[in-house]
């Protein structure tokens, strides 16, 4: 797979942007969507699990994992018995009786992606909430992220610009 | 998709003037594209932006003009529709004199559309022309304008990730500028300090190193005793306070006694949290305060307005990159409304009308005899809907919604059927039109060019894409027209907007250098005051000397007044509104928007968990606020983001406001929205 979709819930501020890209994307049904947890929001869509559920319980191989779109649909083969959005645990997958596709899941934008376009919610969301990654940035963040910081050590100190000091200086001249 | 040309334009929305690209294929929107290469945006859109295209082709636009008849509305040619408004404006103005007449312009039309709209208003004979600015920042261009010179953001909100402490008061960028949060985050990331001083845990203040929650109508207190823990500490910068400004002692004595214990007891702040946040702000090296309707919605937003800015300039934090007073405009094009005096005290470039030579320089300029404008300042927006009926015989409502938007609404709109003549100029049958004699099509931003102001003073330049549905027209077209019908064509000899631009080039300095040529060319846009052809533009403010006749800014004296009406007995809760980010201003285009509309379609009520056990409330159930002006349904949404005794509603929906204050701000005239006591019953059923 080329890219991960990395959801950071710690910057998403509940605008609601990725979700109207979505559908200005793709058409109607929701293929992103926020959850709120104790008031705050939560960007939901399929992971594109690697040993995905949906596609295990797929009586028809409907679904497959393909290492450069993630899980897709095979359309034909698809009878829409809906088996698949039972055992999504994510609760991110809808099938539809009517519609073509059948399934409504995050494709990770492919036709965009075909033409040299980054995903939608990914381009639009203001603050970087939802970021497309490489596996091997994904893993370095692994190694260099603490996952529970010192207690009391201040995050990152602040990069460029001038101290207090030196912009006095700069205000006489 | 490869035949469609890319048109760039302005978003429609907030103040952030984000690039939308649409893309155009035989004379349709086809569809929209992410403009990447846009310095303002970067490619990024918010929840409205993507909706905006559900505006353009909406069916509910209107198309035609149409006329009240006993028979119901009636569409009319233009000819008719304009003949008639032209006769009854002449009729009332033979009858009553033009101050009967008043004319409502829009923050949402370019600044060639306010330009003309003031003109025909003062060209008529009278100043009563205003629009919704009144409602959102009037107390910014009172406050700020004696100290510093002017009424605007002093920096451009990209600076916010270039600053160490941002302090918001009153301010939720993250749900009403999503955008512009980005350089908020930004900031954040490099290690900068975030405050947020609101009654409700807002989405900004879920990033905030420190929340101050401070009791509805008490930002004042707060800030005087900021202000008294930055003299006590020594901590203002007092090279900066000597070089550039003026009255220090007379500020230094008015805090004297408002101290962090007092300030608790009137805010429910602990005096800690008020200490804390005077040193992180004081003490930053570079420091932004970003405040909104949280201090201008109130009888002291003026005052109010005055301390944010004592507090940014005692401590020396305006003037450079990084550091800046930010108010944050709502609307698309409220600063260039403004900047072109669409207001009922201020000519073109903030010139007031009590200013005799400013009168007599547009009286030269716009050719009018000398003596033609009157010394007075005309009635603001909340001032003509009293007045509607009586003084007030005519209104002239362009792209307004007074009756969602003003305070007690339900009285705006007893006002407004007394009048003996309103037209409304809207995209659609908005609840204000539904009162009116005359409706007229407009066109939406699409659908004309012209250039729009966005929050950071900055021009830019928004073309027209396609035509405009049926027979709606531009507002320009809409108001040239009408002043040649009322005989008046040889003030209005415009034929295209560039042609309005060129005269406001002329008559506001700040302007000056700002062309449609340039404006096309320049990616993203010009910051004014832009005085000539080669100025770059001015994206920071007051670097070296403020825009006041001696160069020095002014600090005022602190006095704190409390809000109009506390909650008592009767009215146990205190509440507030605001917005919410799914939603706009009156909701006259997000409420039609099926992708927003359908995320946030009731009017909800936020209410703290102990006061919904108290009232014995779950999460969706029907509630009724009252308060003494009335009472209207709700949704409860039990939430510990808004403080115990504190409601919120947001203001989108028409009701909301038909609860609030008629208080006004007595040198704004900006009524009191963010305060009102309010008791709660529990209805049956769950949800409206």
């Amino acid at each position: 797979m080329s890219g991960f979709l990395h959801v950071d819930f710690r910057r998403c501020t509940a605008c609601f942007a990725c979700e109207t890209a979505c559908r200005t994307a793709h058409g109607g049904g929701l293929r992103i969507q926020l959850a709120f947890v104790d008031g705050l929001p939560v960007p939901l869509m399929c992971r594109h699990c690697e040993q995905s559920p949906c596609a295990a319980v797929c009586p028809e191989h409907a679904l497959v994992w393909d290492q450069d779109h993630g899980v897709t649909l095979l359309a034909d083969r698809c009878t829409r018995c809906g088996l698949c959005a039972v055992a999504c645990p994510f609760g991110v997958l809808f099938v539809d009786p009517f519609a073509q596709p059948s399934v409504i899941k995050c494709d990770l934008c492919r036709a965009r992606r075909a033409e040299g376009k980054r995903p939608a919610c990914v381009l639009t969301c203001p603050t970087e909430a939802i970021t497309e990654e490489p596996h091997h940035s994904l893993r370095r963040r692994r190694l260099t992220t603490p996952v529970f910081p010192i207690a009391g050590k201040p995050p990152r100190p602040f990069q460029g610009g001038a101290s207090r000091a030196s912009r006095k200086r700069n205000d006489m001249v | 998709m490869s035949t469609a040309i890319p048109v760039r334009t302005v978003c429609p929305y907030c103040a952030v003037g984000c690039h939308l690209d649409l893309l155009v294929e035989n004379g349709r929107v086809k569809g929209l594209e992410y403009a990447v290469d846009s310095p303002v945006n970067a490619g990024r859109l918010c929840a409205k932006g993507h909706a905006a295209l559900e505006i353009l082709y909406h069916p509910d636009r209107l198309q035609h003009p149409i006329q009240r008849s006993p028979s119901g509305w009636k569409p009319v040619s233009w000819d008719h529709a304009l003949e008639t408004a032209a006769e009854k404006i002449r009729n009332i103005v033979t009858a009553y004199g033009p101050n009967a007449l008043a004319f409502l312009s829009t923050a949402k039309g370019t600044n060639e559309e306010n330009y003309l709209v003031q003109k025909l208003a003062r060209v008529v004979g009278t100043h009563n022309v205003d629009h919704c600015a009144r409602l959102c920042h009037a107390s910014t261009l009172t406050g700020l304008g004696p100290m510093l010179g002017l009424g605007a953001a002093t920096n451009p909100l990209s600076d916010l990730s270039q600053s160490h402490c941002l302090f918001f008061v009153g301010s939720n960028p993250a749900e009403n500028h999503p955008v512009a949060f980005r350089w908020v985050q930004e900031a954040k990331d490099r290690g900068a300090r975030i405050l947020v001083a609101d009654p409700r845990r807002t989405p900004t203040a879920w990033i905030a190193d420190l929340h101050l929650p401070l009791r509805p109508g008490t930002d004042l207190a707060l800030l005087a005793a900021m202000l008294h823990v930055i003299f006590q500490e020594r901590l203002q910068d007092d090279a900066f306070i000597a070089r550039r400004t003026r009255g220090v002692e007379a500020l230094r004595a008015s805090v004297k006694h408002t101290d962090p214990t007092w300030a608790a007891r009137l805010t429910g702040v602990p005096a800690r949290d008020i200490v804390r946040a005077a040193r992180m702000y004081a003490t930053a090296p570079r420091a932004s305060l970003i405040y909104c309707m949280g201090v201008t919605q109130h009888v002291v937003g003026t005052e109010t307005v005055r301390a944010c800015a004592d507090l940014a300039l005692v401590t020396g934090h305006v003037g450079s990159l990084g550091s800046g007073l930010f108010p944050v405009r709502g609307q698309d094009n409220v600063q260039g409304a403004c900047d072109m005096g669409a207001l009922s005290g201020l000519l073109p470039g903030y010139r007031p009308v009590t200013d005799r030579e400013a009168r007599a320089f547009f009286e030269s300029a716009w050719g009018l005899p000398p003596g033609a404008l009157g010394a007075a300042p005309g009635l603001t927006v909340t001032e003509m809907e009293q007045a509607a009926g009586r003084t007030v015989r005519g209104l002239i409502a362009i792209g307004e919604n007074p009756v969602v938007t003003s305070p007690e609404s339900r009285k705006t709109r007893e006002s407004l059927q007394r009048l003996d003549f309103l037209v409304v100029v809207d995209l659609f049958m908005t609840e204000t039109a539904e009162l009116a004699h005359l409706v007229l099509p407009a066109a939406a931003w699409a659908e004309k060019s012209g250039s729009r102001t966005n929050t950071d003073r900055r021009v830019q330049w928004s073309p027209k894409a396609v035509d405009p549905p049926g027979e709606a027209r531009p507002d320009w077209k809409i108001v040239i027209d009408l002043a040649h019908r009322l005989g008046l064509g040889q003030f209005f000899p415009y034929g295209s907007p560039e042609d309005v631009l060129e005269e406001i080039r002329r008559i506001v300095p700040a302007y000056g250098g700002i062309s449609a040529g340039r404006l096309s060319q320049a990616a993203e846009g010009i910051a004014w005051p832009c005085p000539d052809e080669t100025h770059p533009g001015t994206p920071v403010l007051y670097e070296n000397h403020f825009a006041t006749e001696d160069g020095l800014a002014r600090l005022y004296p602190i006095e704190f007044r409390e809000p109009p009406e506390m909650p008592d007995a009767d009215f146990p809760y205190c509440l507030t509104t605001g917005r919410v980010s799914l939603h706009y201003n009156s909701g006259a285009m997000t409420r039609r928007s099926p992708s927003l509309f359908s995320r946030s379609p009731h009017l909800f009520v936020e209410i703290h968990p102990d006061d919904a056990a108290r009232e014995g409330l779950r999460h969706r159930d029907r509630v009724r606020l009252i308060t003494r002006r009335g009472s209207i349904e709700a949704q409860a949404h039990v939430t510990g983001s808004v403080c115990p005794g504190v409601l919120f509603a947001p203001f989108h929906f028409p009701q909301t406001n038909a609860i609030t204050q008629n208080m006004l701000d007595p040198s704004a005239k900006i009524p009191e929205f963010k305060t009102a006591a309010c008791r709660l019953e529990k209805m049956e059923g769950k949800g409206p």
